[in-house]
């Protein structure tokens, strides 16, 4: 095993994966439990092992923070905020100006119980939030689920790469058992290669000005706009869907699980197959665009029962359900509250499905 | 080799950076680790709980439902007794804790960590330090005896964990902690400890 491992909690490996993704900027407003994420970049500005790392802000507010991405974004620099729950309500007004302009923005949503103020428990309540746009106005954001450390270090580089190829906020939704969860993890290697940035508004020194705006006074132009952003989810749906299996082959039954919710239907499968129950699982790493194509796959291969198992009362289950349109029992398997299904709860419920 | 280990105590017994070194002693024995600290309401005042698991293989799910090594503080952390494997290795701080042998199932250890720690003056970073704050370590240098941890280089390997965590002013708490550590395991050692396989 190569040791140039790390110890560190999923919010911290977020925020230096995030500087090792060459991150320009941070504005936020902190948030437990996602509060180390801003507490470790605190710790790194200006300490020269970043250089890159140009500015960071603690703002008054969750709208200021929001808007100060923005405008950090317009100008093309890699731009990152991170919160919960209630913060990221406050921040849906902004992200929805990010994505009717075309901002590439990464927004962290370290996932805990609600609604309201709710409590610091994990939750996955706000996948309706992330995976809808969440803000007003017809648009979607990239969503990424991390399951693990590993990934919490790794998707800022995955989310910046995505913001900017698509000109599109992205938001890598976590949970708070992921964001205090300690796992050894190595930083993995990102390319240091710039984005395409010639949109942005740097000045235009004698040249064309770039103006970013969402304002469409015209109704026609707002339509060839709205038309545009459309598209680009439909490329977006086409080619960057992610998912992971875990024992899908000849499975009977498959568990449909994100975050740290995956992680449990790991051992629970783990356990149904050594007793040959056959259960797999199906892990959506990018909650929007869903990934559909892996559903199909699985439907291809005979599979006709689903069992979605979230820290919610049940809502990426519409998804599947989308995904599977009849053809397929799909099940929905929630608990909240900050609380975390059992290990046995999962296996008796998938193996009921078994025929 | 897999390990599912909960910690628990109160507030103030060093309960998470217990957990912490012990995750990271097995980190650096080449091996993947997951260490989730209960935190928020639980932390303030009541039972402070964690889960490790080790493992060579990689780690499916980081929640501690049946552990192998159930290592207890004070006595309201008995009631995770229920959840040890059968022939499991349960560790008490018999300082705090009295009738701890609850089960005839499990290897049963009592420590009296307090006391052993507060032995280990000499060792403090001045004359007048109380001492039996490095209970934590004791409880430490048990478990890594309790789960037959090779010897080989253990000392140094300790050591290299101690000087990762306590850095700045902490690290004139090293000593003590090693000497700690060293004592638990001794205790361990004569206490003659069948483990869980």
């Amino acid at each position: 095993m190569s040791d140039d491992r790390e110890f560190l909690k999923g919010n911290e490996a977020l925020a230096y994966g995030a500087l090792h993704a060459g991150l320009n900027a941070f504005y936020g407003y902190p948030i437990t439990p996602s509060s180390e994420i801003p507490e470790t970049l605190a710790t790194e500005f200006g300490q020269g092992n970043f250089p890159e790392f140009r500015s960071f802000l603690q703002a008054a507010s969750e709208l200021e923070a929001i808007n100060m991405v923005n405008g950090s974004a317009a100008t093309g620099a890699k731009t990152m905020t991170a919160t919960s729950g209630p913060g990221f309500s406050l921040k849906q007004e902004g992200i929805s100006y990010a994505a009717g302009i075309g901002l590439p923005i990464l927004v962290v949503n370290v996932n805990r119980a609600g609604p309201g103020l709710g409590n610091l428990g994990p939750e996955q309540s706000d996948y309706f939030q992330a995976t809808r746009g969440g803000g007003h106005g017809g648009y979607r954001a990239i969503v990424l689920a991390p399951d693990s450390v590993q990934e919490m270090a790794a998707f800022p580089s995955l989310g910046f790469s995505l913001a900017f190829r698509y000109r599109t906020p992205v938001v890598i939704l976590a949970d708070a058992f992921l964001g205090q969860l300690k796992e050894d993890l190595v930083f993995p290697q990102v390319s240091t290669s710039s984005f395409d940035t010639s949109w942005a508004a740097t000045g235009a020194r004698g040249d064309q000005r770039h103006v970013l705006a969402s304002l469409h006074l015209e109704l026609d132009d707002q339509s060839l706009a709205t038309h545009k952003l459309h598209a680009k989810y439909a490329e977006i749906a086409r080619q960057e869907q992610r998912y992971e299996e875990l024992e899908s082959d000849g499975a009977q039954v498959v568990i449909v699980a994100y975050g740290i919710c995956a992680r449990l239907a790991r051992r629970a499968v783990r356990s149904l197959r050594a007793r040959s129950v056959p259960v797999g699982l199906f892990r959506p790493i990018t909650l929007s665009p869903f990934p559909n194509q892996g559903i199909e796959k699985l439907i291809g291969q005979g599979v006709r029962n689903f069992l979605v198992v979230e820290l919610n009362m049940g809502q990426m289950v519409q998804d599947v359900r989308l995904a599977v349109n009849g053809r397929a029992q799909v099940s929905s398997l929630g608990q909240v509250g900050g609380l975390i299904p059992g290990t046995e709860e999962l296996v008796r419920a998938a193996e009921a499905m078994v025929g | 080799m897999k390990a599912e280990v909960i910690v628990a105590g109160h507030g103030g017994q060093g309960v998470l950076e217990l957990a912490n070194w012990l995750a990271y002693f097995h980190l650096r024995r080449g091996r993947h680790v997951a260490y989730t600290p209960s935190y928020g309401p639980e932390t303030r005042g009541g039972k402070v709980k964690c889960y490790v698991v080790v493992s060579d293989e990689t780690i499916d799910s980081p929640i501690v439902e049946a552990p192998d090594l159930l290592i207890v503080m004070n006595t309201p952390s008995m009631d995770y007794l229920p959840l040890l494997k059968p022939g499991g290795n349960l560790l008490v701080n018999s300082s705090l804790v009295k009738d701890a042998r609850r089960r005839t199932d499990v290897a049963v250890t009592e420590i009296p960590a307090v006391e052993i720690a507060a032995g280990l003056r000499e060792f403090g970073p001045t004359q007048g330090t109380d001492t039996s704050i490095a209970a934590n370590s004791v409880m430490l240098g048990a478990a890594l005896a309790a789960t037959h941890e090779a010897p080989e280089h253990l000392p140094e390997e300790v050591e290299e964990v101690f000087r990762h965590f306590l850095t700045g002013r902490k690290t004139a708490f090293i000593p003590l902690n090693l000497h700690a550590v060293e004592a638990g395991a001794a205790f361990v050692a004569r206490a003659g400890v069948l483990a869980a396989t």
